[in-house]
């Protein structure tokens, strides 16, 4: 029931339903753009989605539906009761630290870019270089520098006197050095929003706050922090979803079996070796439970983080 | 306005039409050549296929060259060659030929054959292999034809299984060694067939036993093989293989933690466990007839006896010897007592630099590998001389060890199959087999080539190339051409390469950790 100013209820009945839709020029072409990303999403989005959703209840063999059987939950059972899974996503969950340093750094950056210091837009553009590189690219490039003998990290601990580390051939180093990646590639994304939302820093607030005796670290943590808080939010969120679907920099780094020992299985990798690698045995139909209990993971801990927002999040 | 709205509707309907029907036209070829009974083109249309396969820039270039001589030689068919990565390239491909677009001809790596074709992506080829006159399976090597047969329904492979890839080439492994460092350090080095040891030693006036490495003192008595006291005569004979115990003496002496003044850290690496424990006649799975199922074997203790009744090690004792190589001495590798040798760098060590790397580099001086590392030494060594010898066996075991292999497959889903056999025939046959063994890379899949010049190159080293040969007859496919998929393997393997030869756990945690694991996984072949 919808109310008016006047407070007498309009009901959507008789006089809005008659209304006839106008196929004019601009009825007609708007309806044509907005189907664009309907069908894109229907194709690519929801059908995939309800397919997973009952290929997640199928064994099936290969890449097709032929021979394939309803097991209802066996599936999950399966994944449930693999401590591989749990290990992938502890893996996952651990490689993920990268994203609050990324986001503590991203911070200092930009508010050191913030200070209107020369060269600050050559500064923003060498930051943001890495986020839009190729995956492959960089990753190709990650593992020269983590190269034990010849690696540049290692000639430079050297230098001072320290040994060679095995960086990604070692499975108690080989999540360190997939930490050290993920913070290098994902800080400038957050340099750049982060210099964006410090320069809508409301001015006055700030200069209340100094009238009133706040120092820099009261200014910053006070005002600043608070104020900027969306961005952080919208930064939380996004490399969250995208911290738990890692997995093209952990195969191109630690190769088909996840890196030395598996130290750097993810979830999505190991969901990736049960459908494409041993499909015969594990197969689609377990591939598509594991990506729907990630799903599941993903909104409870994006709905936590929303819920938590409140608290923390400052939109005025 | 309207014309542009429709126009924008039709491109959206066609766009979302041809997804959905998979491009159900597209890329199809009806045309497809005529062949005789003898297998020769008689006519029929001209054939178009696509052709996938990955490689070193050698082998892309060589394969780029023979499409281009089979299309001028074939009118008829036009080949398109396509490199892949190599990375990738396995369930890349699958993905591709489950689809109605695929290619045409593909590289089957021996490891993905029973996957594939249990997956009906590959067409059997029997009928076009038995009628064919350019291949003649007696002149081929045994174990590269087998490892391309498969029984769906038995998951076998025998001599009578269907045929669903032809060999395009097989690579052995053999020890690879820095004769440099050998002579420096007084080894004298021959090269006598055992059967041959006998006329050797009366042309030469010595008195050599039949083995592959002995010491003897200055007085001529031989120095015990399981000491760490060396004698003032070392003699290495590269076409026999040395036992454990025989490569445990000499790799000492290449060993810093045993002789401080060796010119190399290490003197022997090794990462497949296959000779030793197939040398006793051992494996790491067993089908077990009794419960129809397969079993987790690396640590069975059963002592086996061999050919003439000799008693040879256990699986497991091989199994704990191969790891004891990579233990730092003295360190407890089973918590029962058994000591590490560390002769051998653990993978941790080797870390990138690789194995390849470390033997060029000169800080191993032997090292187990295949053919294919041999294009690697050729190009990056140069300041010492190298050459190969037979992998090591067991005092009383067989010569064993195993060997890589590729296979061109043609799509169960190709509509040129007769266009794509007569390819794969023209790859798998002399031209193209010579054309492979020019780069050094790996072994013609036929032996009457692989027996030439061609592949042996005496111009080139190793000058012991003829020890590929012998190899090729006796070693045998990888594990991980066992069962359809590697999910069995990923159970036990990346604990082994990792916990166990890194020294963080010994034997008997590794057992503990993986046996359950292991044959729970084994279950799902057999359901």
């Amino acid at each position: 029931m919808i109310t008016h100013n006047n407070e007498v209820p309009i009901l959507l009945s008789a006089p809005i339903l008659e209304h006839k839709v106008k196929w004019n020029k601009e009825g007609v072409t708007g309806f044509l753009l907005s189907m664009g990303p309907v069908i894109g999403f229907m194709l690519f989005g929801l059908i995939p989605m309800i397919l997973a959703l009952f290929m997640s209840m199928m064994k099936i063999r290969g890449y097709s539906f032929d021979n394939s059987e309803f097991v209802f939950l066996d599936n999950f059972k399966y994944v449930l009761t693999d401590p591989l899974f749990y290990k992938s996503i502890g893996n996952t969950l651990f490689a993920a630290i990268s994203m609050p340093i990324s986001l503590i750094i991203s911070l200092l950056v930009a508010t050191l870019l913030n200070k209107g210091l020369k060269g600050t837009k050559a500064f923003r553009v060498i930051f943001f270089l890495p986020y839009i590189c190729s995956t492959v690219a960089i990753t190709t490039m990650w593992k020269w520098i983590f190269n034990t003998d010849y690696g540049i990290l290692n000639s430079i601990i050297t230098s001072f006197g320290g040994n060679n580390v095995p960086w990604i051939t070692d499975s108690r180093y080989f999540m360190l050095s997939m930490i050290i990646m993920g913070v290098w590639n994902g800080t400038g994304f957050g340099i750049i929003l982060y210099s964006a939302a410090l320069g809508n820093v409301p001015k006055s607030t700030l200069e209340a706050a100094e009238i009133d005796g706040a120092g820099k670290a009261k200014k910053f943590f006070s005002v600043t922090v608070p104020s900027i808080s969306p961005t952080t939010f919208y930064l939380v969120t996004m490399g969250l979803i995208g911290a738990l679907q890692d997995f093209v920099r952990f195969q191109i780094m630690g190769g088909d079996n996840g890196g030395p020992g598996e130290s750097g299985l993810t979830v999505v990798f190991y969901l990736w070796r049960m459908g494409f690698k041993n499909v015969l045995t594990q197969g689609m139909g377990l591939a598509s439970a594991v990506s729907l209990l990630l799903a599941v993971i993903i909104i409870f801990i994006t709905v936590l983080n929303f819920g938590v927002s409140r608290k923390w999040v400052h939109y005025d | 306005m309207k014309k542009i709205a429709i126009f924008l509707l039709s491109i959206m309907l066609m766009c979302s039409g041809y997804t959905l029907l998979g491009c159900s036209g597209c890329g199809g070829n009806d045309n497809d050549v005529e062949l005789d009974p003898d297998g020769n083109i008689t006519g029929g249309n001209v054939a178009s296929i696509d052709f996938w396969g990955w490689g070193s820039p050698e082998e892309v270039e060589v394969f780029s060259k023979l499409t281009e001589q089979f299309n001028k030689e074939n009118p008829q068919i036009k080949v398109k060659y396509v490199q892949k990565a190599s990375d990738g390239y396995s369930s890349a491909t699958a993905q591709a030929l489950s689809g109605r677009n695929g290619p045409d001809v593909v590289y089957v790596g021996d490891g993905d054959l029973k996957q594939w074709a249990g997956l009906d992506l590959l067409t059997p080829v029997d009928e076009y292999f038995s009628k064919s006159t350019v291949l003649d399976p007696n002149d081929m090597w045994a174990s590269s034809l087998s490892r391309y047969r498969y029984d769906k329904a038995t998951q076998q492979s025998r001599p009578t299984d269907p045929l669903y890839a032809v060999p395009k080439d097989i690579g052995p492994t053999v020890i690879y060694y820095n004769a440099t460092n050998f002579k420096n350090a007084g080894i004298e080095i021959i090269s006598v067939d055992a059967d041959k040891i006998d006329e050797f030693n009366s042309a030469n006036g010595k008195n050599y036993p039949k083995r592959g490495y002995f010491e003897r003192n200055s007085s001529g008595q031989d120095v015990s093989i399981t000491s760490d006291a060396h004698g003032a005569v070392k003699v290495f004979n590269n076409r026999i293989p040395m036992t454990w115990e025989e490569t445990v003496k000499i790799s000492k002496l290449f060993t810093k933690s045993y002789n401080s003044a060796s010119p190399s850290d290490y003197g022997y690496f090794t990462e497949w466990w296959f000779n030793y424990g197939w040398s006793v006649g051992g494996d790491c799975i067993t089908f077990n007839e009794k419960t129809n199922k397969w079993e987790f074997s690396l640590g069975d203790p059963t002592r086996k006896t061999n050919a003439n009744g000799q008693e040879m090690p256990s699986m497991l004792e091989a199994f704990t010897h191969f790891i004891s190589l990579s233990q730092p001495k003295g360190k407890d590798v089973d918590g029962k007592g058994t000591l590490g040798i560390g002769i051998t760098p653990s993978p941790d060590t080797l870390s990138t630099v690789g194995k390849v790397g470390y033997f060029t580099s000169g800080k191993v001086s032997m090292m187990v590998d295949g053919r294919w590392a041999t294009v690697s030494m050729r190009k990056n060594i140069k300041n010492f001389d190298w050459d190969v010898a037979p992998l090591p066996k067991a005092k009383n075991g067989v010569e064993s060890g195993h060997s890589g292999s590729m296979g061109l497959g043609i799509s169960s889903k190709s509509k040129v199959k007769n266009a794509a056999w007569k390819f794969c025939e023209f790859i798998a046959g002399k031209e193209g087999q010579k054309a492979q063994a020019e780069t050094g890379f790996n072994i013609p899949n036929q032996k009457s080539i692989a027996a030439t010049d061609v592949f042996l190159q005496p111009d080139m080293m190793p000058k012991n190339s003829i020890i590929f040969l012998r190899a090729a007859e006796v070693q045998r496919p990888g594990d991980w051409t066992y069962l359809p998929d590697s999910l069995w393997i990923e159970k036990w393997a990346p604990t082994l390469n990792d916990d166990v030869r890194n020294g963080k756990i010994n034997l008997t945690q590794f057992f503990e950790k993986v046996t359950a694991p292991t044959n729970k996984a084994l279950e799902s072949y057999t359901k």
